[in-house]
């Protein structure tokens, strides 16, 4: 790039564009994919060491511009790491036996999760076929009725022996509604009471003896028949669990040999098994009633039926052993308190919530255990006790489940409390910058736990080395997208328009979302015209109709001024006048709009009137602008006398708020028009900010702003005169459209670099500015000279003004 | 030789619930296997009501208490209200084998009552007395009707016990356990349901 003077124009070669890229490449089809993400040495850095460490807490937050390439560059170094790291152990809930409100936690080796649920699943169904078949074996059948045989036996002996007393005694027992009764007998049946009074007296004392003998005995062998029958039921229960346990141990082996290097596998499945022998009678509940259903239930799958849920294995992490490889990657979108620790399920029983281990569901903190855990940051911290879960969870090193409901008590049904999963991974937060400072501000927990930063740059310097990086790039995501290959030209003008991102010549931007955007958008208009290629014009074409399409806003506020509406002279000449620039930013939409700053002065005290802030429409940057000035002119000019200056400023035409203090070298030239009663040349517009010793300032927004003067002028045609005075630091960051670069090549539209404030009122006058001569004087006729002559003017008339009247004036 | 007469009613009686109760499966199964009707009878025994009359007499009930107090109208009560369940069984158990099925609540000595309820065809089912015992075998005595052969044979099946077939059966040796089916014989059948502690199953 040429040197560049101040208070010339610029000619189109000052200014980066598309010319500057010379490619040596037809299409990106000649080039090598890029996997990297260039210009993000520093992020991707970061990100391959929280991959790639194993302390703990050394979790990552990846911040930055959306469109930066976070999420990929995020996903996959993870997944590259993941690759190499070991798959995590899977992981189940079984049931506690003696506390089925307190699941148990089981860790397994990979793959073998899946192999304990099924070998349990089998255990149930061979059991729901066995066992009923040892019950109703002849062999069980005969042992039990020789049980019940021999206690009735003892029984019916016993009053088969009593009764046969009875007799011989002379005494009947016989059964009524009210239990037995014990009566003196004749023959075959009962002694009729009157004739039992006949008899004699010793005889009816030797038949009550009888009787009550009888009655004593009967009464015994009844009181031993609730003994009998207790003692019965005790044999025949041993009898049960005998049987039973030669079912369960049978159908138990294979799953106890499979898993007998495992403690706690093998513990459960004791538990299991004493469970099963003292339940078995599970086994022999038939399905009648409505329950049956038309159907017989397949054989194979007894383990479904509710009663066996307790035998169940809850799979929370399970992998295919067959498929197995690497460390998970999950990224959560939606981290709810319940999707990040996993939930409790329930289920309405006759109207009661009712839950169990087996409706416990796993998180993304159990899928993600072993490897990477992908977030979204501000989800994560506006869903409700998600991010106090996550930190809490990464804080004790284990995932505790529970609802939100019982957090807060809103709750009062029965609940589970699981064993907490042991926890070790690795989360990643993606989010942008404002959040991260913001947590690392207020937030004491997230310095110790994410003590990992990936800054994703959202600039790159430009060189020819990185041109071609990023011009990689661009073939990589054409390729990617399955879109047509990009001609040399048209990654030129893309790699040009990358500057404009950046809002900077020399630096290109790294909103490869936007990139992807406008190449997406070519490839469609290539594609209609049959190109094989994307070319210069496609991309052009896809900027200028993205441009379009955010216009509106733009073209209504061009409407304005070419209507008349918005008062902006772009010929003649004003005193106190200036045409102002500013930036507006909506939504997507992005554009300068040209606005007038007007100045009058008097005599006063000293006071500059900034008109914005007084009506509460200027923010502090501004209002701070306004006063640099009055320090410029009270440094610059009649050092010696009181500053006696009233003058106030305005950005015409503004009803909304006004900020920054890019404007603020265009005040002061209104405000040195006025006060030299010199007119301002209103074909031209002005930009930059000031320091109180009259240096002109970079400012934001450089290009839209002299694009929307160029457009404003271009509507009520181009005479040549007019241009835009901007800081010469700012000269880099040009990255003009091409119909303003074409119109400053054909002399059409002129960008004049400054550097000072008087290099600009000289040319905005078209007086010299003047400097100081041998008697500390500006020369009369120059700005300055006549500024300085205006403020001596004010302070006189100001002095005179403070003087006492002489006793003439006041006697009259 | 005239064609047997085909059974009309199973009649289960009984003096009281707890009776009843043991051998209704078996009445039940009876009238299921002939496709007769089931009758319920609760016999309140003349001799029974004595009991309560006597001085001599003592009372203990099931659990091994004695009992005090009892006179007429308390045994009355109590025998309303086995009459009233009896009636309850009787139809459940009828209803869910589909059989028509009838009750009588009748005063009077056990003998003599069903010898005036038995009509040809009907099949008594007498329980065990006061002797309580799972049925262990079904006995078949010879030369009884040649319609109790195919209904024991059936019982001993349903029940999965072993069936008999008794020239002269030792009625001293069949226990509460036993299940004796034979000939109705109104002239014997106090001597009989005296002297055996079996449940009858007699043909009229």
């Amino acid at each position: 790039m040429d040197q560049i003077a101040t208070g010339q124009p610029l000619s189109a070669r000052h200014l980066a564009g598309e010319e500057d890229f010379a490619l040596g490449f037809a299409t990106t089809a000649e080039l090598d994919p890029l996997s990297d993400w260039p210009g993000q040495d520093r992020a991707l850095e970061a990100l391959r060491l929280a991959a790639g460490t194993d302390h703990g807490d050394f979790n990552l937050y990846v911040l930055g511009t959306p469109g930066t390439g976070r999420h990929s560059a995020t996903r996959q170094v993870l997944a590259e790491a993941a690759a190499r790291r070991p798959p995590p152990p899977d992981r189940v809930y079984v049931n506690r036996f003696d506390d089925p409100r307190r699941p148990i936690a089981i860790e397994l080796p990979p793959g073998r999760a899946v192999e304990l649920r099924d070998a349990l699943r089998k255990v149930v169904n061979d059991l729901a076929d066995d066992i009923p078949a040892i019950f109703e074996s002849e062999d069980y059948q005969t042992r039990r009725r020789a049980i019940e045989d021999s206690y009735s036996e003892r029984h019916e002996q016993a009053m088969g022996v009593l009764a046969d007393a009875a007799r011989a005694r002379g005494v009947a027992i016989v059964r009524t509604p009210m239990g037995f009764g014990v009566a003196p007998r004749k023959g075959d049946e009962i002694l009729p009471p009157d004739e039992y009074e006949k008899l004699p007296q010793a005889e009816r004392e030797r038949i009550g003896a009888a009787i009550d003998a009888v009655r004593a005995q009967l009464e015994d062998v009844l009181k031993d028949v609730p003994r009998g029958l207790k003692a019965q039921r005790a044999e025949v229960e041993e009898l049960n669990i005998a049987m039973a346990r030669e079912g369960v141990d049978a159908a138990l082996a294979d799953a106890l040999g499979r898993f007998a290097d495992h403690p706690s596998v093998t513990r459960h499945l004791q538990a299991l098994r004493e469970d099963l022998i003292d339940n078995a009678e599970l086994f022999l509940i038939r399905e009648d009633g409505a329950q049956a259903g038309a159907f017989p239930v397949a054989t194979s799958r007894h383990h479904l039926k509710p009663q066996f849920r307790r035998y169940a294995v809850n799979v929370i992490v399970g992998q295919d052993p067959d498929q197995a490889s690497g460390a998970p990657v999950i990224e959560e979108s939606l981290p709810t308190l319940a999707n990040l620790i996993g939930r409790i399920e329930y289920a309405s029983d006759q109207g009661t919530l009712v839950t169990n281990f087996t409706m416990i569901r796993p998180g993304a903190l159990h899928r993600a255990n072993g490897g990477f855990l992908i977030l979204d940051a501000m989800q994560v911290l506006t869903e409700p006790l998600a991010w106090d879960a996550l930190k809490r969870s990464l804080k004790s090193g284990e995932v505790a489940i529970y609802s939100a409901g019982e957090r807060f008590s809103l709750i009062s049904t029965e609940t589970l409390d699981p064993d907490p999963m042991p926890l070790k991974l690795r989360v990643v937060l993606v989010g942008d910058r404002r959040l991260y400072y913001l947590l690392a501000e207020f937030d004491p927990d997230f310095g110790r736990l994410f003590k990992l930063e990936a800054d994703f740059d959202d600039r790159m310097e430009r060189s020819a080395d990185s041109a071609l990086l990023l011009a990689r790039l661009i073939g990589t995501m054409a390729r990617d997208d399955g879109l047509r290959p990009v001609a040399a030209d048209g990654v030129a003008r893309l790699l040009a328009e990358s500057l404009r991102l950046a809002d900077d010549g020399e630096r290109f931007g790294l909103n490869l979302a936007a990139l992807g955007d406008i190449l997406r958008e070519a490839d469609h208009i290539a594609r209609a015209s049959g190109a094989d290629a994307i070319g210069r014009d496609d991309v052009e074409a896809a900027i200028a109709a993205a441009d379009r399409r955010a216009g509106r806003l733009r073209e209504r506020s061009q409407e304005a001024i070419s209507r008349g509406l918005l008062l902006i002279d772009t010929d003649g000449a004003r005193v106190g006048q200036v045409n102002a620039l500013s930036v507006l930013e909506i939504g997507k939409t992005r554009f300068g709009r040209p606005g007038r700053v007007s100045a009058r002065v008097r005599m006063g005290a000293g006071k500059l009137v900034d008109i914005e802030r007084e009506a509460e429409l200027g923010g502090p940057i501004h209002s701070k602008g306004v006063m640099i000035l009055s320090g410029y002119l009270a440094g610059s000019y009649a050092p010696d006398l009181p500053f006696s200056l009233w003058a106030s400023l305005v950005f015409e035409q503004s009803y909304g708020g006004v900020e920054g203090d890019s404007a603020s070298a265009a005040e002061l030239f209104a405000l040195l028009s006025a006060l030299a009663d010199l007119p301002i040349d209103q074909s031209l517009a002005v930009t930059g900010s000031v320091n109180q010793f009259g240096e002109v300032q970079a400012i934001g927004g450089v290009n839209e702003k002299v694009e929307g003067f160029f457009d404003t002028c271009a509507a009520r045609g181009l005479t040549g005169r007019q241009g835009v005075l901007i800081p010469v630091s700012n000269v880099p960051h040009l990255v003009l459209r091409p119909r303003v670069r074409d119109a400053m090549d054909a002399g059409r539209f002129r960008v004049i670099p400054i550097a000072t404030v008087d290099e600009g009122i000289a040319l905005l006058t078209g007086r010299p500015t003047g400097v100081r001569g041998g008697n500390g004087a500006f020369p009369p006729d120059s700005v300055n000279g006549r500024v300085e002559a205006r403020l001596i003017g004010y302070a006189e008339a100001r002095q005179r003004f403070g003087q006492k009247p002489s006793p003439s004036e006041t006697d009259g | 030789m005239s064609a047997p007469v085909s059974t009309v009613r199973v009649i289960l009686s009984a003096t009281c619930l707890a009776e009843a109760e043991a051998a209704l499966p078996l009445a039940t199964g009876l009238a299921a296997e002939a496709g007769a009707a089931l009758a319920g009878v609760l016999i309140e025994d003349a001799d029974n009501i004595a009991l309560a009359l006597a001085g001599a007499a003592r009372f203990v009930d099931p659990a091994g208490r004695m009992l005090a107090g009892l006179d007429p109208a308390r045994m009355g009560a109590a025998y309303a209200r086995d009459a009233a369940r009896f009636e309850r069984l009787l139809a459940r158990a009828a209803t869910a084998a589909a059989l028509s099925w009838s009750f009588r609540h009748t005063q009077g000595r056990l003998a003599e009552a069903l010898a005036g309820i038995a009509a040809p065809g009907d099949l008594l089912v007498l329980p065990a007395g006061p002797m309580r015992a799972p049925l262990r075998e079904i006995v078949l005595a010879a030369g009884a009707d040649a319609a109790l052969a195919p209904l024991a044979e059936a019982a001993a099946a349903r029940l999965s016990r072993p069936l008999r077939r008794l020239a002269a059966p030792d009625l001293a040796q069949l226990g509460a356990g036993s299940v004796l089916f034979s000939q109705f014989e109104a002239q014997r059948l106090a001597a009989l349901l005296a002297g055996t502690r079996c449940i009858h199953v007699l043909r009229s």
